[in-house]
Formats: C-alpha cells, sequence, structure tokens
C-alpha cells in the first residue's frame, strides 16, 4: 500500500499570552491508501490542531514548522492559491458541527455544487448533477428536494451527510474527519458510522479519524495514534491497541470508560488534569499523572519507542526495544 | 495591576479618562485654579479681548471666563452624574424587573412606552418635559434623566433576558434562591459592564443636553456659571466679542469627546470578545 | 417500600407562536404524560436522545420550569401544587447538578460565596456552622478548603463540576437531579466525577435522579433505568433486567447502537431509520412506529400502555409478547 500523507516532525506553535506554546509537539505519521487512521485523545492533546495544521487552517497566531508530505508536496511550503486547489478537492474536511460547518444562507445542494464547479472542470448543469447523486449516495431520501432546502430545515443528522456528500463530491484522495459523529445521538451516529464505512468501501478514499471516543475507533480504524498533550504517546493497528495497550495513558483511558458489558464497582481513573499547554513537565508529559512513574520519567522525555508491534513514548519498554 | 494593563492597552480611553480626571480636578479645585471670582462683575474691563490679566477674556459684564469656565466644569460634573444617577436609578430596575418577569407588563406597557419615547429626538424629549416642569437645573436634570431612562430599560433588560436563560441562573433558582436575590446578587452584577459603558456615554449626552438646555434658558440660572448659558449670553455679541463663545465651546466639546472616549475604551476593556 | 417521590401524568409542553399577534399555533410536547417512582436510596437513570423530554422532566420536577399538567408527589405533598414560595423553601430537599460546569457556575462569586448562599436562604446554621460545613463539603468532593476563595475560572471542567455537586450537597437534599453531569467533560475526568458520585451515594444514601444520554454511564451508576422517547417513557425496569432483557424495539436499538471498544462484546447493530420526529407534531398511536422495524396497523393507531411485563419491568409496546418470545 502507498502512502499517501507523511507527516514528519510537526510542530505547530501559536503565539498566546504566555509567549510562544507548542500545541502540537514533534508529531510524525503517515496514513496508506485506503485505510482509516484513528487519532484519539482528550480535550488539549493537540488532535484538531494536526488536522487544521495539515489543511493550512490554522489561526493567524499559529504556525507550523516540520514536514507534511502529500504526494510529492509538502503541504507546509506551498502556495496559499496551490493550498486551495488541494482543501476541498484532493483532501476534504468533516467538521463535528455540520450547523457551522454549513452557510446559512445559502441551499445545501448549491453548496455541494460549488464545491464540485470550483474544483472539477464541469458544467453548472453537471455540477447540480454531480450534487444530487452524491445526496443519494450519502443516503438522502428526496435527493432533488433536499438539493433546494437550507441547512436548518435539515435535522443534525442529515447535516452530517451533507457534509460528507460535499467532502466525497471531488473523490478526495484523504477525508480528514474531525469528531464526525460527537455531537449527535447514538442512533444516528451508527447510521452516520455505517455510511462512512460505505464510503470508504466503495471509494477506496483513506480516512483521518480524529475522536475521543474508543468505541468509534474500535469500529472504524484500522491503525490508531493516541496523542497526549501534543504528542503521541502510541502508535499501533486497531487489534494491538485493544487487546495488548502498551502506554499507560492508554491504558488508563481504556480502564476509565464505563463499559457496557462488563460489570465493575468503581472505574479505574487517571488522577489530575491534562498538563497546560505552557506548563509542560520537562520529563515525560504524563509523569504527573501515571501510576507506573519512575525516577527517570521526571528527567527526561521518552522517545517513540519501536516495539514489536507498535510504538510506544514510555520508558517502561526501554530494555525491551533494545 | 493586570486590569489595569488591560484598559491602558485601550490607548484612547486613557485619553478620555484623563480628559474627564482634568474635569474633576477642576471642578473641585476650581477657587484655587480660578483667578477672580465668576460672578464679580468688574464695570472697569467689559469685553476686554483674551489678555495676561484675563487669559480668555471677560463678558459684557466685566467677568473674567476663564474662571467662569473653570466653574462651569462643577455644573457640568453635576449634570453628568445627576442626570445619569436619576435615569439609572429609573431604568435599571424597570429594565431588571422587566427583563426578569416578562409577561404583560413587559410587553405591552413598559416596552411600548420606551418605543414611543425613544421614537422622538432626545434634545426635544428633553424639551418637552423640561418646558412642562419650569426653568431650573433641578427640572433639567429630572427631564434629561427621564429622557435617558428609557436607553437603560432597554439595555438592562437586553442584559437580563440573555442572562436569565444562563445556567448559573437556573443553579440560582434550584438552589432556592428569592427572586429578588437572583435578580440583585446574581443577574445584576454580570449585566453591569454594558450599563457602565452605557452610563459614560450617557455622561457626554448629559453634559450636551445640560449646555443645550441652559443656551435656551430652561437650564441653569443666572448668574450661576453654565457653559450652556454663557454661549447664549455669548451669542448677541458674536459680532463684538468673537472670542466669548470660543472658550465654553471648546470646553463642551472636549469634555464630550473625554467622555466618548472613555465610554470606547471601556467598551474595549469589558467587552469579552474584544479583550483579547 | 414507599416511593419518595412519585411523578404522575407529567406534562410539559411549549406553545409555538407565530405572526404578528404573537398566536399560539401549536404545542412542543417535551414531557408527554409520564409517570414513574423513585425509591428512598436507589438512583433512577433517565435515558434518551436528545429531545426525549429527558432534560424538561428533570426540570419540571423543579418547577424550573412550570408543569403542563400531572402531579410530582415528594413526601405525599403535590410540588406541582405549591406555591411559589413553598417551592423555593422545598428546593432544600431536592437539588440539581446541572451539565456544562462552565455555565452553571456565577463566574463572579467566589466558591464560598457560592456555597455559602446556599446556605443562608434556607437559614441554615449560624455563622460559624456554616463555615464548618463548607470546609467539611469542599473536601467530601475532593477539593481542598483553600479553593474557597478561588473563582470558578481558577477550575478545571472537572473541579468544576465536583464544586457543582458540593453545592447541591451543602444543604442534605433528600433528592438529587443530576442532570447529564458527565457528558461535558473529558473520559479520564468523567471517570473521576462517576467514581466521586459513586461514593457519594453511599455515603449519605442519596436518593437521585440521574439523567443522561449516555447508556453506558447510566448502567455504572443507576440501580433502575427508564427510557425515554418522543416524551414519554418507553421502558422502566431495574438496570439488571433491562440490559439483559431490553424489551422495547427502541430500547433495543439504542443498546445495539453505542459502539463498543471491545470487539468480543459485538453485537448485531439495529439501524434505526430516519430521524426522530418533531415533538410539535408527533407521529400517532405509538411514537416509535415510523421507525420501528415491527410496527403493525395497531401501533400506528393506537398509543400503547406502560404495563409490567415482568418484575418491576415495564414496557410501552404492544408487540411485546410476538417481540420477545421467539
Amino acid at each position: 500500500m502507498s502512502v499517501i500523507l507523511d507527516v514528519r516532525n510537526l510542530v505547530t506553535t501559536f503565539s498566546t499570552d504566555y509567549g510562544k506554546v507548542a500545541v502540537v509537539d514533534g508529531v510524525d505519521f503517515v496514513i496508506k491508501q485506503g485505510e482509516t487512521l484513528g487519532v484519539v485523545g482528550e480535550s488539549g492533546c493537540g488532535k484538531s490542531v494536526t488536522s487544521l495544521s495539515i489543511m493550512g487552517l490554522l489561526a493567524q497566531n499559529g504556525k507550523s514548522e516540520g514536514e507534511i508530505r502529500f504526494h510529492d508536496k509538502n503541504l507546509l511550503q506551498v502556495s496559499e492559491k496551490e493550498m486551495q486547489k488541494i482543501r476541498g478537492n484532493e483532501i476534504a474536511m468533516i467538521f463535528q458541527e455540520p450547523m457551522t460547518s454549513l452557510n446559512p444562507l445559502h441551499p445545501v445542494g448549491k453548496q455541494i455544487g460549488e464545491a464540485v464547479l470550483l474544483h472539477l472542470k464541469v458544467s453548472k448543469a453537471e455540477a447540480k448533477q454531480r450534487a444530487i447523486q452524491m445526496l443519494k449516495a450519502v443516503g438522502m431520501p428526496r435527493a432533488e428536494e433536499i438539493y433546494n432546502e437550507y441547512p436548518h430545515q435539515l435535522s443534525g443528522g442529515m447535516r452530517q451527510r451533507v457534509m460528507i456528500a460535499m467532502a466525497m463530491a471531488c473523490d478526495p484522495k484523504l477525508i480528514i474527519a474531525d469528531e464526525p459523529t460527537t455531537a449527535l445521538d447514538v442512533t444516528i451516529q451508527a447510521q452516520i458510522l455505517d455510511l462512512m464505512q460505505d464510503v470508504k468501501e466503495q471509494t477506496g478514499t483513506s480516512i483521518m479519524l480524529i475522536t475521543h471516543d474508543l468505541g468509534v475507533v474500535s469500529e472504524m480504524c484500522d491503525r490508531v495514534i493516541v496523542m497526549y498533550a501534543g504528542q503521541v504517546v502510541e502508535e499501533t493497528d486497531v487489534e494491538t491497541l485493544f487487546s495488548e495497550p502498551k502506554h499507560p495513558y492508554t491504558v488508563g483511558l481504556m480502564e476509565s470508560i464505563p463499559e457496557l458489558g462488563t460489570e465493575k464497582e468503581y472505574l479505574d481513573t487517571i488522577p489530575g488534569a491534562v498538563p497546560l499547554a505552557h506548563q509542560m513537565p520537562t520529563g515525560c508529559r504524563f509523569a504527573p499523572r501515571c501510576s507506573k512513574v519512575m525516577p527517570i520519567c521526571e528527567q527526561k522525555q521518552p522517545p517513540l519507542l519501536e516495539l514489536s508491534n507498535q510504538k510506544c513514548r514510555c520508558w517502561l519498554y526501554q530494555e525491551v526495544s533494545e | 495591576m493586570k486590569n489595569w494593563k488591560l484598559f491602558m492597552r485601550s490607548g484612547m480611553g486613557v485619553v478620555g479618562a484623563i480628559i474627564i480626571l482634568g474635569l474633576i480636578l477642576c471642578a473641585t479645585f476650581a477657587s484655587v485654579i480660578a483667578p477672580y471670582d465668576p460672578n464679580v462683575q468688574d464695570y472697569n474691563s467689559i469685553l476686554l479681548e483674551p489678555n495676561s490679566e484675563h487669559w480668555f477674556g471677560t463678558d459684557d459684564l466685566g467677568r473674567d471666563i476663564f474662571s467662569r469656565v473653570v466653574y462651569g466644569a462643577q455644573i457640568s460634573i453635576k449634570a453628568a452624574i445627576v442626570s445619569v444617577g436619576i435615569a439609572m436609578i429609573i431604568g435599571v430596575p424597570i429594565g431588571l424587573f422587566t427583563g426578569y418577569y416578562r409577561g404583560f407588563w413587559d410587553e405591552w406597557v413598559v416596552m411600548r412606552v420606551v418605543d414611543a419615547m425613544q421614537a422622538f429626538p432626545f434634545l426635544i424629549l428633553a424639551l418637552a418635559i423640561s418646558a412642562v416642569l419650569g426653568a431650573g437645573f433641578g427640572n433639567a436634570m429630572l427631564a434629561i434623566g427621564i429622557g435617558f431612562a428609557p436607553a437603560f430599560i432597554r439595555i438592562t433588560r437586553g442584559q437580563v433576558l440573555s442572562l436569565r436563560n444562563m445556567e448559573y441562573i437556573h443553579a440560582a433558582k434550584s438552589v432556592g434562591m428569592k427572586d429578588s436575590r437572583i435578580i440583585f446578587g446574581h443577574i445584576l452584577p454580570n449585566a453591569l459592564s454594558p450599563i457602565i459603558i452605557q452610563a459614560t456615554l450617557a455622561m457626554a449626552s448629559g453634559i450636551l443636553a445640560e449646555a443645550s438646555l441652559s443656551y435656551l434658558g430652561l437650564g441653569v440660572q443666572p448668574p450661576t456659571p453654565s457653559w450652556g448659558s454663557m454661549l447664549n449670553q455669548a451669542q448677541s455679541l458674536l459680532s463684538v466679542a468673537p472670542y466669548a463663545t470660543y472658550y465654553p465651546g471648546l470646553a463642551i466639546f472636549v469634555v464630550v469627546l473625554g467622555f466618548n472616549l472613555l465610554g470606547d475604551g471601556l467598551q474595549q476593556y469589558l467587552n469579552p470578545r474584544t479583550r483579547k | 417500600m414507599q416511593p419518595l417521590l412519585t411523578i404522575k401524568n407529567l406534562k410539559k409542553y411549549f406553545p409555538i407562536h407565530a405572526g404578528i399577534l404573537n398566536k399560539t399555533v401549536g404545542h412542543v410536547k417535551a414531557v408527554d404524560g409520564i409517570h414513574f417512582n423513585v425509591y428512598p436510596g436507589e438512583t433512577l437513570g433517565i435515558v434518551g436522545e436528545s429531545g426525549c423530554g429527558k432534560s424538561t422532566t428533570g426540570r419540571t420536577i423543579l418547577r424550573l420550569s412550570e408543569p403542563t399538567e400531572g402531579e410530582v408527589l415528594f413526601n405525599g405533598k403535590d410540588l406541582a401544587k405549591l406555591s411559589k414560595e413553598e417551592m423555593r423553601r422545598m428546593r432544600k430537599d431536592i437539588q440539581m447538578i446541572f451539565q456544562d460546569p462552565f455555565a452553571s457556575l456565577n463566574p463572579r462569586k467566589t466558591i464560598k460565596q457560592t456555597l455559602m448562599e446556599s446556605l443562608v436562604v434556607h437559614g441554615i446554621g449560624s455563622k460559624e456552622e456554616r463555615k464548618k460545613r463548607i470546609e467539611e463539603i469542599i473536601q467530601v468532593v475532593g477539593l481542598r478548603p483553600e479553593h474557597l476563595d478561588r473563582h470558578p475560572h481558577d477550575f478545571s471542567g472537572g473541579q468544576r463540576q465536583r464544586i457543582s455537586i458540593a453545592r447541591a450537597l451543602v444543604v442534605n437534599p433528600k433528592v438529587i437531579i443530576a442532570d447529564e453531569p458527565v457528558s461535558a467533560l473529558d473520559v479520564s475526568i468523567q471517570s473521576q466525577i462517576l467514581n466521586l458520585m459513586k461514593d457519594l451515594k453511599k455515603e449519605f444514601q442519596l436518593t437521585m435522579i440521574f439523567i443522561s444520554h449516555d447508556l453506558s454511564v447510566v448502567k455504572h451508576l443507576c440501580d433502575r433505568v427508564a427510557v425515554m422517547y418522543l416524551g414519554r417513557v418507553v421502558e422502566i425496569a431495574d438496570k439488571k433486567s433491562l440490559f439483559a432483557n431490553p424489551s422495547h424495539p427502541y430500547t433495543q436499538a439504542l443498546l445495539s447502537a453505542i459502539p463498543q471498544a471491545n470487539k468480543a462484546q459485538k453485537k448485531e447493530r439495529i439501524l434505526l431509520h430516519g430521524d426522530l420526529p418533531s415533538p410539535a407534531n408527533p407521529p400517532s398511536g405509538c411514537t416509535f412506529h415510523p421507525r420501528c422495524r415491527f410496527a403493525t396497523e395497531l401501533c400506528k393507531s393506537t398509543p400503547p400502555e406502560l404495563r409490567e411485563v415482568s418484575e418491576a419491568h415495564m414496557v410501552s409496546c404492544h408487540l411485546y409478547e410476538e417481540i420477545n418470545q421467539r
């Protein structure tokens, strides 16, 4: 399988009241053709900023360094004009809140058509056809009518379907989905996940799925990276992640979720809270909350170690890897 | 300290604050600053042009214009505080209660009266009320205060309407607080910043309105020095002594500008959206 | 056992206004005739998706919004009929924990002021006793007395939710209504708060109504569970019974829709088609019938009653026997 996105040593900093703060700090990963990569972590771990860095959509005070290879280009070095050609065409994005990411003043069909017109060489009539075809493809009933409806006339689940239709309209190579089902109810979430799975199977597009929900990861992803405090702490395939999670944070995360199938009197917890971006610990960033902390953890940052089935940023596994 | 720095960042607001501080100092220490008694008539020096003895010149009764402008600051400050104070005493409670309880009184009585009052240009309204009440500083203040009240009702009510649905207000209610405690203890403090901004801006208009009413003879009565009445008297001498209109006019301009700048500055500083 | 709280035929309709004259043109039937009991010392979970009326139910019990119809019996008194002042006093016994810890604390008050106020409005204790009580309660929820002088913005989401819990507990209520208390929190913080609530439940024998959209959380914390759909309770049962034998087709679909991290436990997913109908214009008969895979003509015409199908297990479905006894 060929690699379509290769992120190397990505560092994204924001200038804030506290000076320059690295929200993403040295992230490496690849996404291969046709695979779904899950990016898991809690709020503030840098998962959303990573995706915005790839799309070149950072706020004014943000800046990325490192390398983001997409095909043969480094996205951090292409011009804004070139980036516009890639955005929505080769890399599309699905956001968490479909209400705010659709323009309330235009019919949804027209918004899909516009994306098509922008990137593909087609006539207006063809663009409309394409939009209706996409709406049908995402399972919208009465696609012709919905073409003319406005976002506020649709339910949350329908709006998310429209977002997916829009993202797919130009046959992107990569779809970045940032918490696409977090704002939805479980039964609607099930519909949308099902739809995304179908889309992937039909078009063979790669998906980068950002989520905090390990259940969603388990259902959707092939490989997973777990992020904590701006860094990747574990990277592995989805089976290994659930059968032998290695990093204490990953383990803690899994143990702290109540599950339908298991009965526990108390949940395991991770004490404390995520460190603030301008007050990162000097050693391992998870050390202050870690139950297996050792002296070295507080002094030196562990590298992302290569283990047999996974990569893990933890001193516990140092000997194993050597 | 951090708040102070944030305010300093607002630039023009600081200029406004300095102007107003100057005005207050002027009013407080008028007797020290003014070289002459503002009301003493000196028939040996009538209508003198500005000179080293009379910096701003003298008027047709031989009174020192500089001293009168300095003492005029007292009236202006009084006008600003009293008129806006009256407006707030009327407007804020009405806004709080109508916004919190809604219903018939809010929608069909208070808001309709407010609409009707705001349909008139403010000065015409103040003039009409003032004409009914009769001339004099107190009545002028009452007239201006009543004229301003609708603006305070509206802005307070607007704040309350959005705050009453905040979860911490529901929480206060669910804890078992009385309405009065919720309104004055929880809603009012959170509604205060826009009201303060409105008050600062209204003070500028208050000074202007007092000057206008005094100019028309409905406000401060002679011989008390007020910038508006000074303009009124100087107007008849415009061809002989134009300088007599310059200084009270300039004083009004600078002070109104000062309050407006301060209002804008506070707006930037207090509004969380522009705070960053 | 005598129930502590009995909800009878509770309804909450929100009028829909339209036109220049603001005429009422219809009603959103947020809660449409629900019945349930809450027994002393138990935690009753109310689950359902957005718009099912679960939060409105909580707020209507406490009369944060006035019920349209029905009774809320607490210790034999109908809360819906109390005067405003009587209700205000009654709130000492029924407290609420809100969803968003960033919105539910007054940003201008210190934690001490917030907690103190709860005691003051109910005239509890002398000044010294209040102070002692506050210092005690702040430690019960896992914070320290020195936190008392800070403002809400000095705290993280999880800590704020602890403060919200302290505010509810400080007056020693008999019932706590918790409206999605952990859904705004990150996973690792969520588990801290859930454990805290479990502790408090044991320590104070709290009676609680726990409103949530998350079945796994409800299962972890609650003793009995009511499932709501479009303003009605479709199933109510013992936790064990409900999760072992979900009997209403909606409950079954809801359970199967939850993505499971553990692949071994994965079961066949029942995909519901279509969206939630509008509560302003609910379907005839059983409100779930347009999305139900078993629906018959009877379901379209006649609304089913909530009936007991086994001990402590009630379901509102015409087809219970056919669906569940195959």
